[in-house]
């Protein structure tokens, strides 16, 4: 084996490393950008890199100036599992974070012309408070659209609004943090996670919160846009729409 | 159909006005944004009444635009700094926060945060084939944005056209004519106008330089939103061979400026120096520009490579409001359960397992235990001792004493009848000196004394004093 080779194979896995760390930057690590560089101009490292990625069941998501993406599939020791999210969540707990999430999303991009723009345009900046009205306004419309109460069954069968319209907005612990049994303290849990993860920026403390993304959460959001599950969405949403009155004033 | 108008001896055509009619509704369009902001501005704060928000939001444009002939753009701070002045001009009685924020809210406008920065969408009448349709016209003014982990603020093409005024014009025509009067104003030794002309140069060269990077950007994205041999070919060979030029021409007037210089005088140093430095600038941009456009055809075929082979969707990205998240909450909780896994997922960054080490493990349990630092400051009294110290001259009996005396003596009395007084009791020495000292200390003090002190006019002399004697005139009720 040539010692060209050995050296690919471990710069192939020290790209990995700094893949995984949302912390570290090609424009803030010099290290990171060199080794970018090599991914674009040189085939075989690019051929080195994936194939460990491959070995690893790591999928690599793209590759920008903003850094290598990757996502653990499913059989991989890298995949995601809700504890790394947020352990022991009930589902219509779960339900909500994951709304959020949604919520987030269709805030900062709230076209396709707008998701589809370059990486690099920041979007607006957002705060906690400004999520969960954008939330409640839009519960508020499903709510007027189905006037009478809702049938109450097993959780399975409550809607995803209805679980959300239970909830206070703020509600402070002892101590003056927000608490998870609030939507301010699940819009913040979720916000704080996407800084973990290296797609949000904190700015302040106010309104519990201000955040803006990074470019990296669009890269990450145009992904998540073209995966198998929210598809499923946009097609069931018509079988829904035609139960549901359709959403005019959002 | 064209028809030809004559001015200032050059022919300049102008299109039948059907045809003119949808640029010239957009050009107006462009400021509506603008005018919007300041007709909106009663409802947002008392501290905006003063305040003329067309003016504060060109001269944000008019900021960062000058920012962007030196780099990536503009810092927000750098801009809030710069504009802040101005809002404190116009009203006095703003803090310098208030000031800020005021500025912050021009931003915002411009970035058209309300709407969640979407593009200004105005709606138009547009005549064709002599029907009337109602047309939108959707653009930019101004973007943030990170290349490079930093935060700039950057207009857009449309924001350079609604602050240069420029709509309708040509780029190339409109910087050519500005280089020629450049040149011209040089030569008449009008500096401080050659120096503006400079400026407007310089923002036609942005203006330029981001309609070919977005002509790029956009194949970048998506290759086929561009039709490579018939727009961007033809763009690109134009606006390499007018980059050429105007380095050429950039070229002489940086000469003309270094003739000027022999010729100049005192005064005309510091504008000959600016004006230098704004050219060379220019200078600077067009290289920049003209090596991108040599790069362009090899990055189109790379892109074409790497697009060419990537399978089209034949799903567009989906409107993430409208289509996923109203519907998704009208889901039930069981029908959401696989997808917010999903949508989990995709924020994840793959987290690396921990792998054991048994070593390390049986390391870690048996490490020596460590004298943990407290948790908090150390904050214990530290062993504090009294130094010795000398004790007073004057004990509290002699203050005592003294008072005494002051209370006996009525009205006007000299000092040495008071120490006779107190020699004649047998008060102590001490007791003497502070009655002395006292006398001393409030004499000239006036107002701050309790009594007042006036020179007798004579000496006086006993067995323990001698000098001026004193005249005490105590204040008794």
């Amino acid at each position: 084996m040539s010692d060209e080779l050995a050296n690919m194979s471990q710069e192939a896995g020290e790209l990995l490393r700094y893949a995984m760390d949302p912390h570290e930057t090609p424009y803030q690590n010099k290290r990171y950008a060199g080794l970018m560089e090599q991914l674009y101009t040189s085939p075989n490292f690019k051929l080195i890199f994936d194939n460990v990625a491959q070995g690893l069941e790591i999928q690599v998501l793209a590759c920008t100036p903003h850094g290598v993406f990757l996502a653990g599939r499913e059989r991989s020791p890298f995949a995601f599992k809700m504890e790394d999210y947020k352990g022991s969540m009930r589902a219509e707990e779960r339900i909500v974070h994951g709304v959020f999430m949604l919520a987030i999303a269709a805030y900062c991009f709230p076209t396709i012309e707008v998701l589809d723009q370059d990486d690099e345009v920041l979007r607006p900046r957002m705060s906690v408070d400004q999520v969960v009205a954008f939330v409640r306004d839009m519960c508020k419309v499903c709510k007027g659209n189905n006037p009478e109460d809702p049938e109450h069954g097993g959780t399975e069968i409550q809607i995803a609004w209805q679980a959300i319209t239970g909830l206070p907005d703020v509600i402070l612990t002892p101590g003056g943090k927000l608490a998870m049994g609030c939507l301010a303290g699940i819009a913040r849990y979720a916000f704080d996670y996407l800084v973990d993860n290296g797609l949000m920026r904190r700015l302040s403390e106010d309104n519990h919160g201000n955040y803006q993304p990074t470019p990296a959460y669009r890269i990450q959001v145009k992904q998540l846009a073209g995966n198998q599950t929210l598809k499923l969405i946009q097609s069931l949403r018509h079988l829904n729409v035609s139960k549901e009155e359709p959403i005019t004033n959002a | 159909m064209r028809s030809a108008i004559k001015m200032h001896g050059s022919d300049i055509i102008v299109d039948p006005w059907e045809k003119a009619l949808p640029g010239r509704m957009r050009t107006l369009l462009l400021t509506a944004p603008v005018h919007r902001m300041e007709n909106s501005k009663g409802h947002r704060m008392a501290e905006l009444q003063k305040q003329d928000l067309r003016m504060l939001a060109l001269r944000v444009l008019d900021a960062t635009i000058e920012r962007m002939g030196l780099g990536h753009g503009a810092a927000r701070t750098a801009i809030l700094d710069e504009v802040a002045p101005l809002a404190r001009q116009a009203d006095e009685t703003l803090s310098i926060e208030d000031s800020r924020a005021i500025v912050e809210i021009v931003i915002e406008g411009l970035l058209n945060d309300t709407e969640r920065r979407q593009a200004f969408k105005e709606a138009y009448a547009s005549v064709e084939s002599k029907n009337i349709l109602w047309r939108t016209f959707s653009f930019n003014l101004l973007e943030e944005f990170s290349p490079d982990g930093n935060v700039y603020l950057r207009v857009t093409v449309e924001g350079i056209h609604l602050y240069t005024g420029m709509l309708g014009y040509n780029i190339e025509d409109a910087q050519v004519a500005s280089e020629i009067v450049l040149q011209y104003q040089i030569s008449r030794g009008r500096l401080s106008d050659a120096v503006q002309t400079a400026k407007e140069a310089e923002i036609r060269s942005i203006q330029y330089d981001t309609k070919i990077q977005g002509l790029l950007n956009a194949a970048k994205r998506d290759i086929h939103q561009v039709n490579w041999i018939k727009d961007a070919m033809e763009s690109i060979s134009d606006a390499r061979e007018h980059i050429l030029q105007r380095l050429s021409l950039e070229k002489q007037i940086v000469e003309v400026i270094e003739e000027k210089y022999i010729s100049a005088e005192v005064g005309e140093y510091q504008q000959l120096t600016e004006l230098k430095k704004q050219v060379n600038r220019c200078m600077s941009r067009h290289m920049d520009l003209h090596r991108l456009l040599i790069s362009v055809n090899p990055e189109y075929l790379d892109e074409q490579l790497q697009q060419g082979f990537k399978m089209r969707s034949f799903n567009r990205l989906p409107d993430l409001d409208k289509e996923i998240f109203q519907p998704a909450i009208l889901f039930t909780i069981g029908q959401l359960t696989e997808v917010t896994k999903e949508i989990f997922r995709s924020y994840s960054l793959p987290i690396p397992p921990h792998l054991l080490s048994l070593e390390l493990l049986i390391e870690k349990l048996t490490a020596p235990i460590r004298d943990d630092k407290p948790a908090i400051a150390d904050t214990t009294n530290p062993e504090l001792a009294e130094i010795h110290t000398e004790e007073e001259l004057f004990s509290e009996s002699d203050v005592e004493n003294v008072k005494l005396l002051q209370q006996e003596a009525k009205g006007t009395i000299r000092l040495s009848q008071v120490i006779e007084m107190a020699q004649e009791t047998k008060m102590p020495l001490s007791t003497q000196r502070l009655l002395v000292l006292d006398a001393l200390r409030n004499f000239g003090a006036e107002s701050e004394a309790s009594y007042s002190v006036k020179l007798a006019g004579c000496n006086f002399k006993n067995h323990e004093f001698t000098g001026d004697d004193l005249i005490l005139e105590y204040k008794h009720e």
